[in-house]
């Protein structure tokens, strides 16, 4: 099966260069800010795993995540923000939620790596539960 | 002149009043009576004697009238008894009708018969011949003059004055004429007159008018003694005094002056009653007047002079707790009490006054900042411990000197200036961060407020001068605006680290999209170029086998189909990160110390864009930027920093108003305005508004409605410091709840 990625962000710029990049790697789709990423949530479609920017208008990265636990617990979300130090100034009981804080400009390898490893924990999850 | 003094002055003239009133009443009373009493008893004697003197008169009268109707008398004169003289008129004949002498005139006024008796010798004399010429040719006594009932009186004659009585001569039996005048004659010699005066009790003398004998009082008492009148009377020397009256003669003229003498006892005694009385009250006046002085100073004077002096030692001392020791419930114990009321009242009034002086001097003391007075003079009259630790002299070496001499280093000229002007408008001056040099030699800054205040008289008005030492203030205001700048940086910074680490993503992330894609197009573009060479043989089979070859047809379309967009966004973020340093360095200004002309444009989009981190998840920023706007000479950098608060807080007003954008995103409008000689800079933001009880407080120093940690309460204080203080400008804002604020800073155009 294809573990599916959720890119969310309110750069496009940031969404069609990962798009451009991993599109013929990775099962992907983009949403440009949060309110897009939880319409795609509430489409139908199952991701494994989402990567969220932070500093989104309307709501911020975190809140997004909350309530896309809330819809699929077992997604698995990568924050990948602009902002230094970010893990530091999330609230420690919100940490737990992401699977992984990485800062801009974070190599596309890396990112990759990352998204793999979020993909196979996904499975395990997942099996557990079935 | 003390009052003891007086009172003895007083005493002494009511004394001499009293004594000489006294004197005057006894001596009208008792002499005048005396004189009163005593001019009645000489006047009473002198009627005592004339009186006597007519008892005499009767007397021979009586007689003669006997003898002249005595038929025997008749028949004499008729020559029928010629015995007659010697039968009846022997001396003890004269001597028992106490007569002198008789004659005796016939019808025709000759004489008939004479006879004289000298009573002492006892012997029958002749009548003095003066004496019957005086008679004979006396008309009143003439037959025909005669009164039927004869004439009787004094007559005075050369030979002394004389009692006489003459009768006409008639029958007993009172028919026919008279045959003739007897006349009784006694003489009124000296001795007689003595005797009168022993018969009467009376010291008596008489002397007859025109008498050279009469003595000089009698001369010159008889002038004014009038014949019908009473007896005038005058003191004869100093023990006696005399009654002076005329007796009339026959001829009813002033003929006998009579003197009464009598001793002067009465008033005599009058006068020793008023020595005696004014030798009492000599002796009385001064007892009395030294009573009277006693007993003025023990119940009065002493007393008084007591109080005197205990209100003098008060007034030395100048004590007014003291009080006035009074006994006694007289009009002297109540001045004294009201003298210890006023002093209560001025022992309240006293320290009230103190109580003010010590809270003066409390409030002096406790003003912590330089305070100074000089007097129209610009001498100095005050000086305090602030002034005196700041400028390192006591109040004894700069107290009385001019304020411009007493040794401060600093600009005199700017003092005299500000003196002057504070002098001639009447109102405050204020010089803010003047130079002066410490004690120690290092500079220091002063604020310092000139205000006039009126001085003791209306000579001129004194200058108070109200200061600071801003020093370390200012240094500490420099390090507070410098920490707000670096914090506005570090807030800045994470926000601007955001804006270039995002294209930084992308720019890499594209970048290695095109490293890929020319990896994976490099044989494609070899076997190109190997075709270009002219070297296509060397392909192992025909070229467009081997161009097939060199790439994955599906790689090909998709690179040529993405590339053009990978090398627009690497492009892209470029530009987005030289936009953001640019905006970064022509925000922060770096090293304009001064003012200089700059563009305001220019800098507040520099601005917006270095914040746009800030903003632009809640708000779009708008601008209206005056095309035409001249340069601002001004301090760019600080201007910046001001725009940036104003956009930060117009940000956060509107993520407040928007739940952090969740209900929409709010706009920021910034604009430009030239007015006159101003430019105007509005930032207006769609916040909810400033609510009425905090608007007064918005530019105050550390006064912020973010939670703790978000906000140091410095951004609008120091953006009015900024705008105020170093710009000369205005910055206010106009704000309606639930519309939004705008804030409008209105700078100079050629600075300040």
């Amino acid at each position: 099966m294809t573990q599916r990625v959720l890119f969310v962000d309110d750069d496009e710029m940031i969404l069609k260069t990962l798009q451009c990049l991993f599109g013929r790697r990775l099962s992907l789709s983009i949403a440009l800010g949060p309110e897009q990423g939880l319409a795609l949530l509430d489409g139908g479609e199952r991701y494994a795993v989402a990567v969220v920017d932070m500093a989104m208008p309307v709501m911020d990265g975190m809140q997004f995540i909350a309530l896309a636990k809330a819809r699929d617990p077992h997604l698995q979300c990568v924050v990948l923000s602009g902002t230094v130090n970010l893990r530091d100034q999330v609230a420690p009981e919100s940490r737990s939620l992401v699977y992984e804080f990485l800062e801009k400009p974070c190599p596309s390898a890396r990112l990759l790596a990352v998204i793999k490893r979020a993909q196979e924990q996904h499975l395990l999850a997942t099996a557990a539960v079935a | 002149m003390t009052l003891r003094r007086k009172a003895l002055l007083s005493v002494l003239v009511t004394m001499i009043g009293l004594l000489t009133i006294l004197y005057l009443v006894s001596k009208v009373i008792l002499v005048d009576s005396a004189v009163r009493m005593e001019t009645a008893d000489v006047q009473a004697q002198v009627g005592k004697v004339r009186d006597y003197l007519s008892g005499e008169i009767v007397f021979l009268r009586v007689q003669a009238s006997n003898w002249a109707t005595w038929d025997d008398t008749v028949s004499f004169l008729a020559g029928h008894n010629p015995n007659y003289l010697d039968a009846n008129f022997s001396c003890q004949a004269f001597e028992g009708l106490d007569l002198d002498f008789l004659v005796i005139l016939d019808s025709q006024d000759q004489l008939g018969a004479s006879r004289a008796c000298d009573r002492q010798t006892y012997k029958l004399l002749p009548v003095d011949a003066n004496f019957l010429d005086v008679l004979l040719k006396d008309s009143a006594l003439h037959y025909d003059k005669l009164p039927t009932d004869g004439l009787a009186g004094i007559l005075l004659t050369s030979s002394g004055p004389v009692l006489l009585a003459a009768q006409p001569i008639v029958p007993s039996s009172a028919q026919g004429p008279a045959r003739g005048t007897l006349i009784f004659g006694r003489r009124l010699s000296s001795d007689e007159i003595h005797s009168i005066g022993k018969a009467t009790g009376v010291d008596v003398q008489a002397f007859a008018k025109g008498d050279p004998q009469m003595p000089a009082d009698m001369q010159s008492e008889s002038s004014r003694v009038s014949p019908g009148g009473a007896a005038a009377v005058a003191a004869v020397g100093t023990d006696q005094i005399a009654g002076y009256q005329w007796v009339p003669d026959v001829h009813n003229q002033p003929g006998l002056l009579l003197r009464v003498t009598s001793a002067d006892a009465v008033l005599a005694e009058s006068q020793r009653t008023l020595r005696s009385l004014i030798l009492a009250i000599l002796l009385a006046g001064p007892l009395f007047g030294t009573l009277i002085l006693v007993l003025l100073e023990r119940l009065v004077l002493a007393p008084l002079a007591g109080l005197s002096a205990s209100v003098a030692g008060i007034a030395r001392t100048g004590s007014p707790s003291e009080r006035v020791r009074m006994a006694g419930h007289d009009e002297l114990a109540s001045l004294g009490s009201s003298i210890n009321a006023m002093l209560a009242a001025l022992e309240r009034s006293h320290e009230d006054v103190r109580r003010a002086y010590r809270q003066n001097q409390q409030l002096l003391a406790a003003i912590s900042s330089i305070l100074i007075a000089v007097d129209e003079a610009d001498c100095v009259t005050l000086w305090n411990e602030i002034a005196e630790k700041t400028f390192g002299m006591t109040p004894g070496e700069t107290i009385g000197r001019a304020l411009v001499d007493c040794g401060i280093r600093w600009d005199r000229a700017a003092i005299e200036a500000q003196i002057q002007k504070c002098r001639s408008q009447e109102q405050p001056v204020l010089l803010r961060g003047f130079f002066y040099q410490r004690p120690g030699g290092r500079d220091g800054l002063l604020n310092l407020d000139f205000s006039t205040f009126q001085g003791q008289d209306s000579a001129g008005s004194g200058i108070l001068i109200l200061g600071d030492d801003i020093t370390q203030q200012s240094i500490l205001e420099a390090q507070l605006a410098a920490a707000q700048k670096l914090q506005a940086i570090g807030q800045l910074a994470a926000g601007i680290a955001h804006e270039i680490n995002t294209p930084a993503q992308y720019v890499g992330d594209n970048m290695l999209f095109l490293q890929q894609a020319f990896a994976d197009l490099q044989p494609l573009l070899e076997a190109d170029q190997m075709v270009c060479d002219g070297q296509d043989g060397l392909c192992p089979s025909n070229l467009a086998e081997c161009v097939r070859g060199a790439i994955d047809p599906s790689d090909l379309s998709y690179y040529l189909q993405e590339v053009p967009g990978a090398v627009d966004r690497a492009l892209e973020g470029i530009n987005r990160v030289t936009q953001i340093v640019r905006a970064m360095r022509e925000f922060s200004h770096p090293g304009s110390k001064s003012k200089a002309p700059a563009d305001l444009n220019r800098a507040i989009a520099s601005t917006i864009t270095v914040a746009r981190n800030e903003y632009k998840h809640v708000a779009d920023v708008t601008t209206d930027f005056d095309a035409n706007l001249p340069p601002v000479t001004c301090l760019a950098g600080e201007v910046n920093q001001v725009v940036l608060n104003l956009l930060v807080n117009a940000a956060h007003a509107i993520a407040d108003a928007t739940s952090n954008g969740k209900t929409g995103k709010g706009t920021i409008a910034v604009s430009t305005r030239r007015d006159g000689s101003f430019v105007e800079i509005r930032v207006a933001d769609t916040g909810s508004g400033i609510p009425e009880e905090i608007r007064s407080r918005v530019f105050d120093p550390f006064f912020t409605t973010k939670e703790p940690g978000k906000g140091t309460g410095q951004g609008l204080s120091l953006a009015h410091s900024v705008i105020v203080e170093q710009h000369s400008g205005t910055i206010h804002f106009e704000t309606q709840m639930g519309v939004g604020t705008t804030f409008i800073v209105r700078l100079p155009l050629e600075g300040a």
